[in-house]
């Protein structure tokens, strides 16, 4: 007959190690966390300086002078920061998403992204009417809790941005913000916005999903040099 | 990924990193039997008996005879006896040369309807003479010390010992599959050996698990219902908490599956197998009385048919769903495929990496790396014997394979598919 016995002391010390290299897992879980809050706001940061710059530039332009080449550097720095800022947003709603801990902290700077990319649109609106620089400015309002065709009109977005590159500028308004950013309930307001998602092109307001084809053309309206439109 | 779903995959690294963590811990234990293999200095030369059980085996019945003839164990305490179960082929006159040719070993040969390996293995059990009792597959070759070594292990051990299992190994791999198939039966082995010492072995290999007859008798012979007849008997063994245990350096060869068809064949009979046995011995689960083996092996055996669905439902998670994904965006685009290849820019960010489950993850490869190297020295074995290319599709690929088997054989039970062996 076997002498039968139970390891416990092999089952207690597994659970041990296994539990010590999951809490090992977990703390590098906060420490990354917190490593990619620090790499948000040292993008951040260099978003202030950034659009510091271009704000001076704006400045610059409307005080002093007017020429096309400085008009051009301004395009170009701006297309430069939009699109930085539209990576580092990419990132920090890929980190909130992954995250269970630092909630706060991403709220703060999801709030501070927002700001940026109106900041940011603002500018650019200025830009094009005083330099005349032919791009289409697009604001998109959206929603992750509430907007299920939200995914595929980012999609769609992403794919005109890549296909016109820098004269297609895309802000991004994350309007679940709005209990906590009342910024957004003042452009709502203003574009009289009631559902997700919705664009703004060129002050005109387009609620519901845009197909490729029907955002096609109207970005290409929106041109002033039509020849410009791809087809 | 929502919540349930991660759930899932940290319950599953949970399960498959505390028992990797607790098989390492068997392996540490100091009572473990280190050896290689045991000495073949015996005290006495008991009669065994070797049953062949062969269905068509014509081409390789002759090797098989002909390594029980060459084993180091004198000629006049051995019996072989093959039971020829209704082959279609020349298996039957093969055999009849061989007893022709070789008058002076006792060799009978039986022949029988074709009725399946268990009713063959207890035709074979009834003319058998000797106090011990192998069975031996007929595509399966002994070396020459295995029998004394695993008689000698017998009396090391006692009276208690009612099975010796042997170490199997793959002979002369040549296919892939093959050449996997090899690393896989290295790694089971040493596992075995560690199942051996917490007295959890739940199979009793085909080629040559040697038993002591009377005892085997007097439990009623194998199993002939059960499509693994080798899982069975162990099972009923542990149940009746008789001893089962892994003989160090007892090597069989076996020739495994050489494509995928064949391959799929025998792991579909080992999983449903499994599961049926499982199912049969539930009365052992949790079971306090069985020790390690009711509290702990019996739900593994369950478990890993969990584990194999959950590893199979997130390779096609992280395979197939991006690929879908990515098939939606572009018909959002009208498959404009040329603009995003011309602005296709590379950009990797190590924040982005889900370090948490990827630490884990190491952590089992860690483990899994030290025993299979392990494993390698416990069989005699070079880890690059065959070239360390196999190791990557082992790792990434074979259990994969294993998993997608183990599912398919889940859903064929669930819906009540009938095996056709």
């Amino acid at each position: 007959m076997v002498k039968r016995k139970i390891s416990k002391e092999k089952y207690v010390l597994a659970a041990v190690i296994t539990l010590t290299i999951f809490a090992f897992g977990v703390i590098l879980g906060f420490v990354l966390d917190d490593w990619r809050i620090d790499s948000i706001e040292r993008a951040n940061k260099e978003q202030e300086v950034n659009y510091m710059s271009l704000q001076f530039q704006y400045l610059y332009l409307s005080a002093l002078t007017e020429t096309n080449a400085s008009c051009l550097v301004l395009h170009t720095a701006l297309d430069d920061s939009v699109r930085q800022l539209s990576r580092s947003l990419d990132e920090y709603q890929a980190y909130r998403k992954d995250t269970t801990i630092n909630v706060g902290d991403y709220l703060i700077i999801g709030r501070r992204y927002l700001i940026d990319n109106l900041r940011y649109w603002f500018l650019a609106q200025k830009s094009k009417d005083k330099c005349a620089i032919d791009l289409v400015n697009i604001l998109y309002f959206y929603s992750a809790k509430h907007c299920p065709e939200c995914p595929d009109q980012g999609t769609i977005l992403t794919y005109f941005k890549k296909l016109y590159g820098e004269k297609v500028l895309v802000f991004p308004i994350d309007v679940d913000l709005e209990s906590s950013e009342s910024l957004i309930t003042i452009l709502k307001v203003r574009y009289n916005i009631t559902t997700y998602p919705s664009l703004v092109v060129s002050d005109e307001k387009y609620e519901g999903m845009l197909s490729k084809d029907e955002l096609g053309e109207i970005i290409c309206d929106s041109f002033i040099d039509k020849s410009q439109c791809v087809p | 990924m929502n919540l349930a779903l991660n759930i899932l995959l940290w319950i599953s690294y949970f399960i498959s990193l505390y028992f990797s963590v607790f098989w390492f811990l068997v392996f540490l234990d100091d009572k473990l039997d280190r050896r290689r293999e045991t000495k073949s200095r015996l005290k006495r030369f008991p009669l065994v008996s070797v049953i062949v059980p062969a269905y068509n085996e014509e081409d390789s019945i002759q090797g098989t005879l002909r390594s029980l003839i060459n084993l180091d164990y004198p000629t006049d305490k051995l019996q072989l006896i093959v039971v020829n179960d209704g082959s279609k082929d020349t298996t039957e006159e093969v055999v009849q040369a061989f007893i022709k040719k070789h008058a002076s070993y006792d060799i009978i040969l039986i022949n029988q309807e074709n009725q399946g390996k268990g009713v063959a293995l207890n035709t074979g059990l009834k003319h058998t003479n000797g106090e011990f009792f192998a069975c031996l597959d007929a595509d399966s070759f002994v070396q020459k010390e295995t029998l004394k070594r695993m008689l000698r292990f017998y009396e090391e051990q006692g009276d208690d010992l009612v099975i010796a299992t042997p170490i199997m190994k793959v002979k002369s791999p040549q296919t892939i599959l093959q050449r996997l198939q090899r690393i896989e039966y290295i790694i089971t082995m040493f596992v075995a050996r560690l199942m051996s010492h917490i007295d959890c072995l739940f199979v009793a290999p085909g080629p040559f698990s040697l038993y002591r007859t009377q005892v085997i008798k007097g439990l009623g012979g194998f199993d002939t219902q059960n499509i693994t007849e080798d899982q069975e008997i162990a099972y009923r063994v542990q149940s009746k908490h008789m001893k089962i245990r892994q003989c160090p350096g007892a090597y069989v060869e076996t020739i495994a599956p050489h494509n995928s068809s064949s391959f799929y064949r025998q792991r579909n009979r080992w999983f449903r197998g499994g599961l049926m046995n499982v199912l049969k011995y539930k009365r052992l689960f949790w079971n306090t009385r069985y020790g390690d083996f009711g509290f702990v092996q019996m739900p593994v055996n369950l478990v890993l048919f969990f584990l194999a669905f959950v590893t199979l439902f997130f390779f096609s998670y992280y395979l197939f769903w991006p690929i879908i994904k990515g098939l939606s965006d572009l018909s959002l685009v009208g498959f404009d495929i040329w603009t995003y290849i011309i602005n296709f820019s590379l950009y990797f960010n190590w924040l982005h990496m889900d370090i948490e489950k990827l630490f884990v993850i190491f952590s089992m490869f860690l483990i899994s790396i030290c025993m299979f190297i392990i494993a390698h020295k416990y069989s005699n074995e070079k880890v690059s014997r065959h070239g360390l290319v196999y190791l990557l599709p082992y790792f990434l690929v074979y259990y994969l394979a294993l998993s997608l088997i183990a599912v398919i054989i889940l859903v064929e039970v669930a819906v009540g598919k009938k095996e056709k062996w």
